[in-house]
C-alpha cells in the first residue's frame, strides 16, 4: 500500500521534530553553523551583544542546556553557546573525538566569533577540553574561564582513587545494551532539585542524537585514555578563572 | 620570589545542587558568574 506523500512529509517532520529541542529557536538564540579545520559543521547558538561570552556542554549533552544562562547573560553579552562535534545539531563524524580535537573545535569556533579574547565557560568533559586546547595552543583566546563542576586531576601514581571508581563498567555497558534508560538514568542523576518533566524529556531527546559508538568513544576517552591530571598546568594559569562547583561532587 | 598560588582564581560550592549545577540552581550560579564577569 502506498502511502500518500503528505503523510510522509508530516512524519519526517514530526520525526526532526521529536530530535530537536523543542524551545530551541528564536528566543534561545540564532542557530549558527561553522566549519572546523578537519571539515566538521558545528552548530551554535548566539544571542545578545557585547563582550563574548563561549559556553561549552558536557558530554553528549546540547546547547540546550545553557538556557537558563543564555537567557541571563544575553542582556549584557553576546552568548555563545555550542553544540561540539557529533552533540545537539553539529555534524557527528566518525573521527575526531578527542579532548584534544574538540578542544580545537572550541579554538575554531573562538577565531570564528571573534577578534579578542572571550570568556570560556565550559561544564564537565566542556573543562577538560578548555584546558586540553589552553594547554597544547596557549590562553590568548581566553580573557577569563569558568570551570563548572569537574575533577581537575588525579593521580593513581600517588595513590588519588578514580574519581568514577568503577561506575564506568556499569555505563560502557549499559550505554550499550539499554540505551535509551541509560540516558534517561544519566540525565537523571545529574540533577539534586525537581525540574519539569518537559525538560528531562527534551534533554534525553538531545542525548540520542549521539551515535552509542561515539558516546563510547567519549567515555572511554574520559575514564581511562586522556590526559586527567590538570593540577600543575593550572598552576601556570595567569589570567583570572572561576571555579564552581556543585557541593555534592 | 615565590609566585603566589593561584593568585586570580576563585572557587565556589553551590549547595544542594548536583553535578548540573547551573540547571539545578541558576540563580546562584548566574549571580556567581555575573560578579566574576564584573570583576574580571
Amino acid at each position: 500500500m502506498r502511502m500518500p506523500l503528505c503523510s510522509i512529509a508530516l512524519g519526517s517532520i514530526l520525526m526532526i521534530s521529536a530530535l530537536v529541542p523543542s524551545n530551541a529557536g528564536q528566543e534561545m538564540g540564532e542557530s549558527n553553523f561553522f566549519t572546523t579545520s578537519d571539515g566538521v559543521r558545528i552548530h551554535y547558538l548566539e544571542k545578545g551583544k557585547g563582550e563574548t561570552l563561549v559556553f561549552v556542554p558536557g558530554i553528549l549533552f546540547p546547547a540546550e542546556i545553557w538556557e537558563k544562562q543564555i537567557e541571563r547573560f544575553s542582556k549584557e553579552y553576546r552568548v555563545v553557546a555550542m553544540d561540539p562535534r557529533s552533540h545537539g545539531r553539529s555534524e557527528r563524524p566518525t573521527e575526531g573525538h578527542t579532548q584534544s580535537r574538540r578542544g580545537r573545535d572550541i579554538g575554531e569556533l573562538i577565531d570564528h566569533v571573534s577578534d579578542k579574547p572571550v570568556v570560556a565557560i565550559g561544564w564537565s568533559l566542556g573543562v577538560l577540553e578548555i584546558l586540553t586546547f589552553a594547554k597544547e595552543n596557549g590562553t590568548d583566546k581566553f580573557k577569563s574561564l569558568v570551570l563548572v563542576d569537574m575533577f581537575l586531576g588525579f593521580d593513581e601514581k600517588l595513590g588519588t582513587p578514580h574519581p568514577f571508581g568503577n561506575a564506568w563498567i556499569g555505563w560502557m555497558k549499559g550505554l550499550q545494551t539499554d540505551r535509551r534508560k541509560w540516558i534517561s538514568d544519566w540525565s537523571r542523576a545529574f540533577h539534586r532539585r525537581e525540574h519539569p518533566e518537559e525538560y528531562f524529556e527534551r534533554m534525553e531527546e538531545a542525548l540520542m542524537i549521539t551515535p552509542t559508538n561515539t558516546a563510547v568513544t567519549l567515555l572511554s576517552n574520559l575514564m581511562h585514555i586522556e590526559e586527567r591530571d590538570f593540577r600543575p598546568f593550572i598552576d601556570t594559569l595567569d589570567l583570572p578563572v572561576l571555579f564552581v562547583f556543585s557541593s555534592s561532587t | 620570589m615565590a609566585r603566589k598560588r593561584w593568585p586570580k582564581m576563585k572557587a565556589v560550592s553551590l549547595e544542594n545542587t548536583g553535578h548540573g549545577v547551573f540547571v539545578d540552581d541558576p540563580k546562584s550560579f548566574n549571580e556567581t558568574l555575573a560578579g566574576f564577569l564584573k570583576g574580571n
